[in-house]
């Protein structure tokens, strides 16, 4: 296991799937709250969660799109998403909040290396 | 090893409950020890003492009470994963006026970060996800 204390939380929700993508993200808040370096890794459908232009007021939820740009407040400048995870999905950088940064497998495994703690939701 | 688990899936609607009692029955056999159990989304669930199944089933709550019985496991609740769905210990239900409440120890209402100094603790932390 790597001596880092980074903590690299992995996404893999969509937004109004239930609360999970917000349940999740609470998550990534805690950790930065907490002074940790925390690593923010979108995957599979949460891809969805970058996207821009979410309109809130989907029945009876909140928007969690909010939440994501909030982030850079708390540190996590970069949001890591695989492109193969964006472009499988019709997701060009284009579609992508700006701090999104695509990433391809090598760097996704260099994510998982370098992480000396990992929570996955 | 130490070793820490967060379980995210409600009783009997979903497997990783009981896959987590499992697990911890065979991680203390083996002489590791287990110091807690971190419940998270709709595993929060498994923390109400209210858990009524039929007298042939397994009582999910009454499990994780005698892990922490016998092993002396943390059983860390998120309390606003909690709250959220209507899982409140006496405190909680007097602050907030509700008539009941569903939640008590050996569980305990605890923020989020409590996962995080747990994971920090141990050596392992093991995700039972819905």
């Amino acid at each position: 296991m790597s001596q880092s204390d980074t903590l690299l939380i992995v996404i893999r929700s969509a937004p109004h799937d239930g609360i999970r993508l917000r349940e999740s993200l609470d998550a990534l808040l805690v950790g930065a709250a907490f002074g940790q370096s925390v690593v923010a890794l979108f995957m599979g459908q949460g891809a969805f969660a970058l996207k821009t232009g979410q309109s809130p007021g989907a029945p009876g939820q909140k928007s969690t799109l909010p939440m994501i740009d909030m982030l850079e407040m708390y540190d996590i400048e970069t949001l890591y998403l695989p492109e193969e995870d964006a472009t499988c999905r019709g997701l060009g950088a284009d579609d992508l909040v700006a701090n999104t940064r695509l990433v391809d497998a090598g760097e996704v495994q260099g994510l998982f290396r370098d992480a000396g703690r990992i929570l996955t939701f | 090893m130490r070793y820490a688990l967060l379980v995210m899936g409600a009783p009997y609607s979903s497997q990783a409950p009981h896959s987590a009692l499992r697990f911890a029955h065979a991680l203390t056999g083996q002489g590791h020890s287990l110091d807690s159990v971190f419940f998270y989304r709709d595993g929060v669930h498994n923390a109400s003492f209210l858990l009524t199944p039929p007298q042939d089933e397994a009582n999910l709550h009454d499990l994780w009470q005698e892990l922490h019985e016998t092993q002396g496991t943390r059983l860390d609740v998120c309390i606003a994963a909690a709250l959220r769905r209507g899982l409140l210990d006496e405190a909680e239900a007097r602050r907030h006026g509700k008539p009941g409440h569903n939640v008590a120890a050996p569980f305990e209402l605890t923020g989020l970060g409590q996962l995080l100094t747990v994971q920090q603790r141990c050596d392992r932390l093991i995700t039972f996800a819905a």
